[in-house]
Order: structure tokens, then C-alpha cells, then sequence
């Protein structure tokens, strides 16, 4: 019996020890579904590394929750790299007025949104999650990008009294207002993330449910204070530059600290992805 | 509980079959909607397994071929019927009679 090159690649996704007791098999089924249709077939070979993908994930224990954060946490870092790479470009280190007038905005938030849906849609396919959490993970995103930009533009508006708070908020609501066409997609994403991410949060346990929020909280000062500092439309006092990188450092510490925390986590659930009951 | 898996117990309610033999039973149950390809059947295996609701029952050469065989656990007939009676009863909501008798009595 001779197997096609191609399931032979395909089955190489699977962690050898499960390949090792399976493949013969997994081979044997592979064969007799090529008699019955005539050929190998890539739908097949597509579901066999789908399948060896999710296995060799599994054992890392990543739980759902930090899965959407983890990937909400990468978009936010998307998004605002392209907004700042585009503004470096556009301004070339001119003092530039809130996101709100720029023009770079709306086609950032695309593309991040769209590359983020991709991402997601692919990364928690392939993990096998449900599709209730693929969902939830493509349409949270715009939510924490909502929570975490905010409070950068507050900082960077450097306020210093009450009064001057309530002036900024009105300018800038009067800003969107102006812009509409800007600020309206960010709204119908803050609005539609919002309520996904309370279903999500309603669906989980207590406990998950607490490490979340702490995780959410927790990422959001760091993603404030970074974004605060990653913009080059800051007037030069704010020493951009120096603290710019001390800023990406502290965001990737915190994305590298979150993502070990997963992995440090005891797994939920108990799901093997060994066999020994059969051999 | 999905729809593979769901069709993989069904298949396995009559007695032991082979991962080929599950594949073909499925599709012949299902009236062809439940297409399972090698590496959903052996996920939805794994799962099973783990749940105790299949398990191993035993092995052949065929043609130089391994056949593996699995069987349905009590555990596991038990969870294909309350599924099966579950979503004959959420069949039931949309039914026309059922509806038309149950506005009858609401009047």
C-alpha cells in the first residue's frame, strides 16, 4: 500500500508521538475513501492539517479567553503601528491634531478590521474552537480597540484641570460630529463589540470570568500609556522618540507575559491527544 | 454536541464498525449532508474516546490494511438518544399542525 505524497505531507501537522500510533490507520481510512471517489482528495489533506494543527495546540492549554485577548491585544498593536507609520509619512513629525481629523483613520480601522477578521477567523478554525467563540473573537476586537485608544488620547491631550477636560470632551465631540463619516464606523464596532464581548463575559465562569476582567484591565494601562507615547503627532517635549521604544518594549513584555501566563495555566477540560487505551 | 459527532454515534449504534465503514454509514444516515472526512472522523474519535462514549473493539489486517474498530458505550447511546429526542422536539416547534393546534388552545 502505497500512500499519495500528498496526505504523507499533510500527516506530517500531527505531533509524531499521535502519528507514530495513528498514521497506519489514518493511511488505511485515507486509502479506502480514494477507492470509493477514484483519487486523493485536498479536502482531505486540508482537514488532516487542520486537525494535526489543533492537536499539537491543544497540550499548550491556551484558554479561549486569553485566545481573544491575546489576538485583540496583536490587532490593537496593528492598528496603531499603521496609524503611526502613516502619520510619520504624512506629517513627517508635524504636531498633527486628534485622530478624530485624521485622515488615515477610517482606512486604518479596514484594514486592521479586516486583516483581524481574517486572522481570527483562520487562527480560531484551525484551533478548532466553536464557531460561538470565532465570532466573539473577530467582532471583540473593535471593542478593545475602542477602550484602548481612548484613554491614550486623554493622556495625550495633557490635560490639567477639570475645566480643560470638559473643553476637550466637547471639542471632541464636536470633532466627530464634523467628521461623521470617520467616526461612524468606530461606533457601529464599538457598539457591536461591546455587546459581543458581554456575551462572552456572561458565558464564562466566575473565576474565568474574574482573570479576564484583571487581564483586560491590566493590558488596558499598559496599551494606554504606550499609545500615549508610540505617536509622532506629539509635540517634541514629549520626548517621542526616547520613549517610544521604551513603550513598544513594555507593550511586547505584557503581550509575552500574558501569552506565558496561558501556557502556564492548567488545562481545561480533559482532552488527551494520546491513545494509549487502544494500543 | 456537532453534527459529525453526532452521525458517528449514530453509525456506531448497530454494532462495531471500522473508520471507513463509520465514514460511509454517516453519509448513508444522513442522506449524504454529513460528507466526514479522515481528519474530522479521527478528531471526533479522540473526543469520543476521552468521553468514554466509543471505545476500541478490536483489530484486523485486511488486504494488508489495518482495521481499527470502535463501538458505542452505554454512555454513549444514551447520548445520542437524548440529542436524537432533543432536537425532535425542537423539530416539533416549527411543525404546522403542532402550531396551528397550539394557537386552537390559546384562544
Amino acid at each position: 500500500m502505497s500512500t499519495p505524497r500528498l496526505y504523507r505531507f499533510a500527516l506530517r501537522a500531527y505531533p509524531a508521538d499521535y502519528r507514530a500510533e495513528r498514521a497506519p490507520e489514518l493511511m488505511a481510512t485515507l486509502a479506502e475513501g480514494d477507492e470509493a471517489r477514484g483519487g486523493p482528495s485536498l479536502r482531505e489533506a486540508a482537514s488532516l492539517v487542520r486537525r494535526g494543527i489543533a492537536l499539537r495546540a491543544r497540550p499548550l492549554g491556551v484558554p479561549d479567553w486569553l485566545l481573544v485577548g491575546a489576538a485583540a491585544l496583536v490587532m490593537v498593536a496593528f492598528v496603531g503601528g499603521f496609524t503611526w507609520a502613516e502619520r510619520v509619512f504624512l506629517f513627517r513629525g508635524e504636531a498633527a491634531a486628534f485622530a478624530t481629523d485624521g485622515p488615515g483613520l477610517w482606512s486604518a480601522l479596514a484594514l486592521g478590521v479586516g486583516a483581524y477578521v481574517a486572522l481570527a477567523v483562520l487562527l480560531f478554525g484551525v484551533l478548532e474552537r466553536p464557531r460561538r467563540i470565532r465570532v466573539t473573537a473577530a467582532l471583540a476586537t473593535p471593542v478593545a480597540l475602542a477602550v484602548f485608544i481612548a484613554p491614550g488620547a486623554i493622556l495625550r491631550a495633557g490635560l490639567s484641570s477639570p475645566e480643560e477636560l470638559l473643553d476637550r470632551i466637547v471639542w471632541m465631540a464636536e470633532a466627530c460630529f464634523r467628521n461623521w463619516p470617520h467616526a461612524l464606523p468606530a461606533t457601529i464596532a464599538a457598539v457591536v463589540g461591546t455587546w459581543a464581548a458581554l456575551k462572552v463575559l456572561a458565558r464564562l465562569s466566575p473565576d474565568t470570568r474574574r482573570r479576564a476582567l484583571s487581564m483586560i484591565l491590566a493590558s488596558l494601562g499598559a496599551v494606554a500609556v504606550t499609545q500615549s507615547w508610540l505617536r509622532p503627532d506629539l509635540p517634541a517635549e514629549y520626548g517621542q522618540s526616547a520613549f517610544a521604544d521604551l513603550g513598544t518594549a513594555a507593550f511586547l513584555a505584557a503581550i509575552a507575559m500574558l501569552l506565558a501566563l496561558g501556557a502556564l495555566m492548567p488545562r481545561h477540560g480533559s482532552r488527551s491527544c494520546k491513545h494509549r487505551r487502544l494500543g | 454536541m456537532s453534527e459529525a459527532t453526532y452521525y458517528v454515534l449514530a453509525a456506531l449504534l448497530d454494532g462495531r464498525l471500522h473508520g471507513y465503514g463509520i465514514i460511509k454509514k454517516a453519509e448513508k444516515l444522513s442522506g449524504g449532508s454529513a460528507k466526514l472526512t479522515t481528519g474530522t472522523l479521527y478528531g471526533a474519535l479522540d473526543r469520543l474516546s476521552d468521553q468514554r462514549l466509543v471505545e476500541p473493539a478490536g483489530e484486523e489486517q485486511v488486504e494488508g490494511r489495518l482495521r481499527r474498530y470502535y463501538r458505542i458505550t452505554d454512555d454513549g447511546a444514551e447520548a445520542v438518544r437524548g440529542e436524537a429526542e432533543r432536537m425532535r422536539r425542537a423539530a416539533r416547534a416549527v411543525n404546522p399542525a403542532r402550531r396551528a393546534a397550539l394557537q386552537g388552545g390559546a384562544r
